[in-house]
């Protein structure tokens, strides 16, 4: 707990004080930028909506990488999970001829069934040759991505769809509006659940203390009769499922249609997310939400204050870096 | 298309990536796995155009790239080998930070105009990053199969506590080899704005450091097999536009994916082998994700 507060402090000081240096030597004042940015991501009710929605989008792969790191794993496959957890939801939710009560709730389990896919080739990669994770995840992610691009505009093309897009999805598959004329859905409601339901599972399961077992003590948790590969094979599946949720609720909630440029970069952001949230659930929402303000002030910030937002992207890199040192430096007092 | 035009253009779209992949193989033989490669290579392109703009000389502009990737491999190696954090996570720092760094900083530079290098005339498209390429390719080969140096970069990578008995400090390897892999790919970064592209665009690499990690992954660690490697891909990309442009009925999406399912394959096989072709010492990096 103290660990995780003074890790949120770590992260708003580093966005705080490199931001402005940065802004500094763009020659615009911290002040009018960041004034810009919280002015932008949350200085009305719909911009606090559209600060929701990026949280909700990157809520979802950090609470499923969260779950793969729990289990020693590291999957930087989220983008391509989300890739393909969308272009499930954009194909099926055009295709399928049900009433949004069934069509909803199939369409979302479809794009989580993708994503898992996805994570769980990854996990049957390691499980039955051992082949390493982290790389596996990299090479799919790549793959997902042109897999889209091709699937979408050859056998799964449909009438009305664009470039590198599916065709608008009927109302029936949009998730349900919960703040009146914004794009916030239900999406938001369905991550925080989400999330108390992780907390709940790594707490209180079996199956969250076989992961945490796996990740921390391989050897004993082998000795145990814990079946390492299986769960290997269990998180990484389950972390891509959720990536890929993400990505069916961006698509149902969000665009009304797939396209392949969905996702910018919130698989690899999630990884900051899930490190500053130190993996529990209940924390990472609130390091979603950090930097879903992040995310969604940046364009006003570059609009209204002549900051590229880029600096946010630069910003994002030195959180990692800042929190990954601290334990350094933590270890070395305590050593 | 001749099939020899096909390997000159195929070298010649590549080249950026000769540097990176064979900038990474060295690192990883030495037993550590730096993912930053797309952000040092994005630094190294928008670094060597600014100082090629600023100086007026392409060459100054390509070295200048080379030392802005040695620069972010610093940083990935204060992190991942002096203050012990996960490399992967440095990696992943590193590739965000030079994303937004050249992004934030290269803005002036898009549409503007410095000197590049210009076509030499020998085969087309050939100017001096792709002899360069060439040149420093062979040399590190030499060096890697038939110098101590390369024995001991090997060493290090297969086992640091042997090689520290031996009488060597595998850190110092590490570090060394760190970042002459990043020198190299700031400079496939520069290639590719100064003898490539001739400007610069924010996240003109689009995803190169990361083929470049499957590259690495499909040569098997091995140098020798980087311009294979290299060469296989960028071939089965221009076979692909090929194709495409005579209606021949194959996806070039689907052929990209090839070199990605080799790697993923290559994997399988070395992890489930015997002979074992991942170095050792990368493996523990896997094994340990106490980040």
């Amino acid at each position: 707990m103290q660990r995780t507060v003074r890790d949120a402090l770590i992260a708003v000081a580093v966005v705080f004080g490199v931001g402005s240096l940065a802004m500094l030597l763009a020659h615009v004042s911290p002040i009018n930028g960041f004034g810009a940015l919280l002015d932008g991501a949350l200085g009305n009710p719909s911009e606090v909506a559209e600060t929701l929605l990026q949280t909700t989008a990157l809520l979802f792969p950090a609470l499923g990488v969260a779950l793969a790191f729990r289990a020693g794993l590291f999957n930087i496959g989220a983008e391509g999970q989300i890739v393909l957890g969308g272009m499930t939801a954009g194909i099926l939710g055009v295709a399928l001829p049900l009433p949004g009560l069934l069509l909803i709730p199939i369409v979302l389990l479809a794009g989580a069934a993708a994503g898992g896919l996805w994570g769980g080739l990854a996990g049957f990669l390691k499980a039955r040759f051992g082949a390493n994770e982290v790389i596996a995840t990299l090479m799919l992610n790549t793959i997902a991505l042109l897999l889209a691009t091709y699937l979408i505009g050859g056998p799964f093309k449909q009438p009305g769809a664009g470039a590198a897009e599916t065709p608008p999805l009927p109302a029936a598959a949009w998730l349900p509006v919960i703040i009146p004329n914004t794009r916030l859905s239900i999406s938001f409601i369905l991550a925080l659940a989400l999330a108390a339901t992780l907390w709940y599972v790594f707490r209180r399961t079996v199956f969250g203390y076989e992961l945490r077992a796996a990740g921390d003590a391989p050897e004993a948790a082998r000795r145990a009769g814990i079946d390492l590969g299986r769960t290997a094979f269990t998180a990484l599946a389950l972390s891509g499922a959720i990536a890929g949720l993400g990505g069916a609720t961006i698509v149902m909630g969000v665009l009304h249609r797939f396209n392949t440029g969905l996702s910018p970069g919130y698989g690899f952001i999630a990884i900051a997310v899930a490190l500053v949230g130190n993996l529990e659930p209940l924390f990472i929402i609130f390091a979603a939400f950090g930097f879903g303000i992040l995310q969604s002030g940046a364009i006003a910030m570059q609009a209204e204050a002549n900051v590229p937002r880029d600096v946010v992207t630069l910003v994002e890199g030195l959180v990692i870096i800042a929190l990954a040192g601290r334990r350094f430096i933590v270890e070395r007092r305590t050593a | 298309m001749q099939a020899l035009d096909l390997v000159v253009t195929a070298f010649a779209i590549c080249t950026p990536l000769i540097y990176a992949v064979i900038g990474e193989t060295i690192a990883q033989r030495a037993g550590v796995i730096n993912l930053g490669i797309e952000g040092q290579m994005l630094m190294g392109a928008f670094a060597g155009y600014a100082a090629a703009f600023a100086f007026g000389n392409p060459w100054l502009g390509f070295l200048v790239g080379g030392v802005a990737g040695f620069g972010m491999s610093a940083l990935f190696a204060t992190m991942a080998l002096w203050a012990g954090v996960n490399q992967i996570t440095s990696g992943l720092a590193i590739f965000l930070l030079g994303s937004g760094l050249s992004a934030f900083y290269g803005r002036p530079f898009v549409g503007s105009n410095a000197p590049t290098f210009p076509d030499l005339g020998l085969v087309k498209e050939f100017n001096a990053t792709n002899i360069v390429a060439i040149l420093l390719l062979a040399a590190i080969v030499y060096i890697f199969y038939r110098t101590p140096l390369g024995i001991i970069v090997k060493a290090v990578g297969a086992s640091a506590d042997s090689t520290f008995l031996a009488g060597f400090s595998p850190k110092k390897i590490r570090y060394a080899a760190v970042l002459t892999g990043g020198f190299l790919s700031g400079l496939g970064g520069a290639a590719l704005s100064l003898g490539y592209a001739n400007s610069w665009t924010e996240g003109m690499t689009h995803g190169m450091g990361w083929i470049a990690v499957a590259l690495v992954v499909v040569a098997a660690w091995e140098p020798l097999y980087v311009l294979p490697a290299v060469l296989i891909y960028g071939i089965a990309s221009m076979v692909a536009l090929i194709m495409q442009t005579r209606g021949i009925p194959i996806s070039p999406y689907l052929l990209q994916t090839i070199p990605y399912i080799v790697a993923l394959a290559v994997m399988a096989f070395f992890a489930s082998s015997k002979q074992n072709a991942v170095p050792r010492e990368l493996k523990k990096v896997f094994a340990e994700l106490d980040f």
